[in-house]
């Protein structure tokens, strides 16, 4: 357990280092370990060091206690990553508001991802050495973001599907509610404010429309090994998912005045 | 594809809409209008066609034949989902503010 923590922050530096697009991210990490091999066989060293302890990544001790630290390490970022992902399944199967194109086209890359990770568990349980055990073990990272992509993306699409359903709500009531203003016999005053209402109302349906309808298509299908290239798409998907909900908002509290105004 | 069926869902509730204005009262029945929070009597996630765009009019009945009733029972969907919306976008902020140089998380 003591070892928990400097792999993980190792690990993250390492992350880090990679998003900035830094190219010497891996070279620096293997220039830190210490192979199981490498010194005790080194043609440069004729005198093999009696204690071959070394670190990789934020595991140290002996190469098999590394190994076995990697190994555990990585067992339990995978169980995370798997729970997440049990989640985001909850998440979209409990959206009544997906439509079910995009709750099979996540829920498809979900599962895909749960079966590469537990594929890629077995492996590193499996690696002899610490040095490949380790560079299996970046791949949990690398391979599936499931943190910083497909979380995001999923929680995207549920937003853009709901906000489209609003939308759609929203848009089959408003000849109601425009028959109900031009009908209504209250004051020409509260008919003038439930008129604004409903323009404004109008208007900002239409832009929530505009913002949300391209969400999903920008992010459903952005992939890990596009990030974090394909990072500022996720951003600019929330900020039009934010910039919508805004918007949905705005149309529901106009409703509400002219619910007010009018009466009923 | 994604919005045809919701365009097909307002395509086919608007015609509805305007049929039952069509047929709606010419003097207003004043009620109570709704709140935005307002309890909401829809179960969490589950998405109904709201009445007021298919229901006959109730008891208490607006000039373009809809109910306050009805009226609520929209306004309490749409104040759901738009939880619903401010959940999941919290959740997805969750995740573009992670660092996933972690894996222990």
């Amino acid at each position: 357990m003591r070892l928990r923590h400097p792999l993980r922050v190792g690990i993250a530096t390492l992350a880090v280092t990679a998003a900035l697009g830094a190219a010497s991210a891996l070279p620096t990490v293997a220039a830190a370990s210490v192979s199981p091999s490498a010194a005790p066989t080194s043609s440069s060293s004729p005198t093999p060091s009696p204690s071959p302890a070394g670190k990789v990544g934020g595991c140290v001790g002996s190469p098999s206690a590394i190994l076995a630290c990697i190994k555990s390490r990585a067992a339990t970022a995978i169980s995370n990553r798997e729970t997440a992902l049990r989640q985001m399944t909850t998440d979209i199967n409990d959206s009544a508001d997906i439509t079910s194109s995009d709750k099979s086209t996540l829920l498809g890359q979900i599962q895909a991802d749960e079966s590469g990770l537990t594929a890629l568990n077995a492996t590193v349980q499996a690696d002899t050495t610490a040095q490949q055990a380790w560079t299996d073990a970046q791949t949990i990272v690398t391979g599936y973001r499931v943190y910083l992509l497909e979380a995001p993306k999923v929680h995207l699409v549920i937003v853009a599907d709901t906000e489209g359903t609003v939308e759609s709500h929203i848009s089959s009531v408003m000849p109601a509610l425009q028959t109900a203003i031009t009908d209504s016999t209250a004051s020409a005053a509260n008919k003038a404010k439930a008129q604004t209402a409903y323009n404004d109302c109008n208007s900002q349906l239409a832009a929530a429309e505009s913002a949300s309808s391209g969400i999903v298509s920008e992010v459903i299908d952005l992939l890990p090994s596009g990030y974090p290239g394909n990072q500022p798409t996720l951003v600019s998907a929330r900020q039009s998912a934010e910039t919508a909900r805004q918007e949905l908002g705005t149309c529901r509290t106009d409703i509400n005045t002219i619910r007010s105004a009018l009466g009923i | 594809m994604r919005r045809l069926g919701r365009l097909g869902t307002a395509a086919l509730a608007g015609p509805a809409v305007l049929l039952i204005a069509a047929c709606g009262h010419s003097s207003l029945a004043p009620a109570s209008p709704a709140t935005a929070g307002a309890a909401q009597t829809a179960a969490a996630g589950a998405t109904t066609v709201p009445s007021a765009l298919t229901a006959t009019a109730g008891s208490t009945t607006g000039s373009a034949g809809v109910s306050s009733d009805q009226l609520n029972q929209f306004d309490n969907q749409i104040d759901n989902q738009i939880n619903q919306i401010d959940n999941q976008i919290g959740q997805a902020n969750q995740g573009l503010a992670t660092s996933e140089g972690d894996p222990t998380r």
